[in-house]
């Protein structure tokens, strides 16, 4: 497979074989000496091959190798002609980033950092399975479902400014319940409110460094202020909705006599009843994971509550924004001159609109969206703003996080997780979590530098640095 | 080398590389696999025995669906399995009984979110049979 570098941090692979348009990808040279870099760039081909994909199969700089699309894989279908992949937007539908600012400083939490965690550790489950805080009378997960976020601000749980500084509202439109099955909701049924596994994360943060202060002061984030932020998705609602329509699709291409590149690229027809099938109740995992991550920002208020003895509006517990970032989404954009509806599958990609466009909240429209960029958790995370560049060159979009660098096994073997759980203390960063030896997994020498990667994305100007965020504790799933 | 599993490595997820003298040995193992990256069996509470029946176009697609309704099982049933009992196992269709215990004080390993389809593969080679299935964790 040819590789072209096209600009500093800019490579495309010319269309080959079945190919319909190029593939491009934004990263750092360092791309090129990571194990599993071939598989990596072999998906973006055949996200390449698929009907009615428009200008380029597109890469971020964390790209690593997925499952069907690469994990960084961002690609806009036709309406007309094109499809709808779940393997575009992965088991974890909906996963996504909140980031929640608070009143106050590093100084007045540091002293009361360890019955704070413990408090959040109390009350945001943690790893496969176990309950969240949400219970739900039969019928109501499936408004829920409908509903996302919006359901919550009905029962008391979410208000008009967390709404608003959602993705979508925290609504996805077109969610039909009857699109799901039994088991998907029996598997969310008590899993609203919880954390889950792997690199799912909720973190103490200080922010460290103000770049942008203009797009800073918008956002309500000042140097030296508390925030948390809160990584996780659909849970096993989500992970059901894709496998179930996964097996239906593969099955349909087998029996067809349709040869994929890769099965997990399984797809249909925007249009036909497969797709708005599979549309149908995507839309429902996503709400299920505004929620669950709405649920998790009411705990956040009771645990600063119970802490630091105030109500969560006084503290200043507030929702600054929430991404979704693996979603396929109906967007309208620019191609080939006018302005068209397109699918937009984003797998470990992040919406990152620019300045002016009326999907951004009202109180950030002037500076652009906001961008929630979790790192490791020994060294950084990255506030951004989305940019006009994004909207030009990637459907709207940029990365999603730092990427993987090592495998969990090879992670495992560089140390234990109680050495890790030690180096993490011994910097200062208070940890919990249920799982010690999950820990090794998600050490920060398994990632690369989150720097690396938001670093291109500014250079090339898919988003613009706003604030840097450094870990203070780690509750992990 | 006549029965067994090996996880393999990759970058964000993990491989499971299975093998055995039939197709229902291959099924078998990809269970024990799944679990030793779920939860380990204390195997001191109660049992209990859940039936499963599944079908998929092709025998490879069961075997992903076979591993997605034991994770199914594991978050609904809240059970550890640990005994896997392959009944009937054709190319479209699949028969079993699965034995596991009520998670109480287990040591969660992680998770796992799924069996992908990415590189699955079950095919015989002469005298026996290998899989390969890579799970998003």
């Amino acid at each position: 497979m040819r590789v072209d570098r096209i600009g500093e941090f800019v490579y495309e692979i010319p269309p080959e074989g079945a190919m319909r348009v190029p593939g491009r990808v934004y990263a750092h040279a360092g791309l090129f000496d990571q194990a599993g870099h071939e598989e990596a760039l072999r998906q973006v081909a055949n996200v390449a091959t698929l009907p009615g994909v428009l200008k380029a199969s597109i890469a971020m700089p964390d790209i690593h190798w997925g499952y069907g699309f690469p994990i960084g894989g961002v690609a806009a279908m036709d309406e007309a002609g094109g499809v709808v992949s779940p393997g575009g937007v992965g088991f974890d539908i909906n996963c996504g980033v909140r980031l929640v600012r608070t009143g106050l400083d590093a100084v007045d939490v540091r002293p009361r950092l360890e019955p704070l965690m413990s408090e959040l550790m109390r009350r945001v489950p943690q790893g496969s399975g176990p309950h969240g805080a949400l219970r739900l009378k039969e019928g109501e997960l499936e408004r829920l479902a409908e509903e996302g976020a919006a359901y919550l601000a009905r029962r008391g749980l979410a208000t008009p400014d967390d709404l608003a500084h959602t993705e979508e509202g925290g609504v996805m439109p077109g969610a039909d319940a009857a699109a799901v099955s039994q088991k998907a909701l029996e598997r969310g049924r008590t899993q609203v409110g919880s954390l889950g596994s792997g690199n799912h994360f909720l973190e103490v943060q200080m922010v460290e460094d103000v770049i942008d202060r203009r797009a800073a002061g918008a956002f309500g984030i000042r140097a030296g202020q508390v925030v948390v932020m809160i990584h996780s998705g659909s849970r096993g609602f989500g992970h059901q909705v894709c496998t179930d329509v996964l097996g239906r699709m593969a099955g349909a291409a087998a029996r067809a006599g349709i040869e994929l590149p890769d099965r997990q690229l399984a797809c249909a027809p925007l249009g036909s009843h497969e797709a708005d099938q599979y549309l149908a109740a995507m839309a429902c995992a996503c709400n299920f994971a505004f929620a669950n991550r709405q649920m998790m920002l009411q705990e956040v208020r009771g645990a600063f509550e119970q802490v630091f003895h105030g109500s969560w509006e006084r503290l200043g517990v507030e929702l600054v924004y929430d991404v979704a970032h693996n979603i396929a989404k109906r967007e309208v954009h620019e191609v080939g001159g006018e302005r068209r509806a397109v699918r937009v599958h984003r797998k470990g990609a992040t919406r990152a609109f620019g300045p002016g466009h009326p999907d951004v909240p009202e109180d950030y429209r002037e500076v652009g969206q906001p961008v929630i960029i979790p790192g490791d958790m020994g060294r950084e995370s990255w506030l951004l703003a989305g940019t006009e560049t994004a909207m030009r060159e990637t459907w709207g979009s940029t990365c999603h996080g730092a990427g993987r660098l090592l495998s969990r096994h090879a992670a495992r073997k560089v140390r234990s997780g109680a050495e890790v759980r030690r180096e993490l203390e011994g910097a200062g960063i208070v940890v919990r979590t249920a799982s010690v030896g999950g820990l090794a997994e998600e050490a920060p020498y398994a990632y690369k530098d989150v720097a690396d990667v938001v670093g291109v994305v500014d250079a090339v100007g898919l988003s613009r640095k706003v604030a840097r965020l450094r870990p203070l504790g780690v509750l992990k799933g | 080398m006549s029965v067994g599993y090996e996880l393999v490595d990759h970058t964000a997820d993990i491989g499971v590389r299975l093998w055995g003298p039939t197709a229902e040995e291959v099924f078998e193992q990809g269970a024990l696999a799944l679990f030793s990256l779920v939860c380990d069996p204390l195997q001191i509470d109660d049992l209990e025995t859940v039936d499963v029946e599944l079908e998929a176009e092709t025998m490879d697609l069961l075997l992903a669906a076979w591993l997605n309704e034991l994770l199914y099982i594991f978050e609904t049933r809240r059970l550890v399995l640990f005994q896997f009992d392959i009944r009937e196992l054709g190319e479209r269709r699949l028969r079993a009984r699965v034995v596991g215990e009520p998670l109480g004080r287990h040591v969660l390993c992680g998770g796992v979110k799924a069996a992908t389809l990415h590189e699955l593969s079950l095919e015989r080679r002469g005298d026996h049979w290998e899989g390969f299935v890579l799970l998003d964790v």
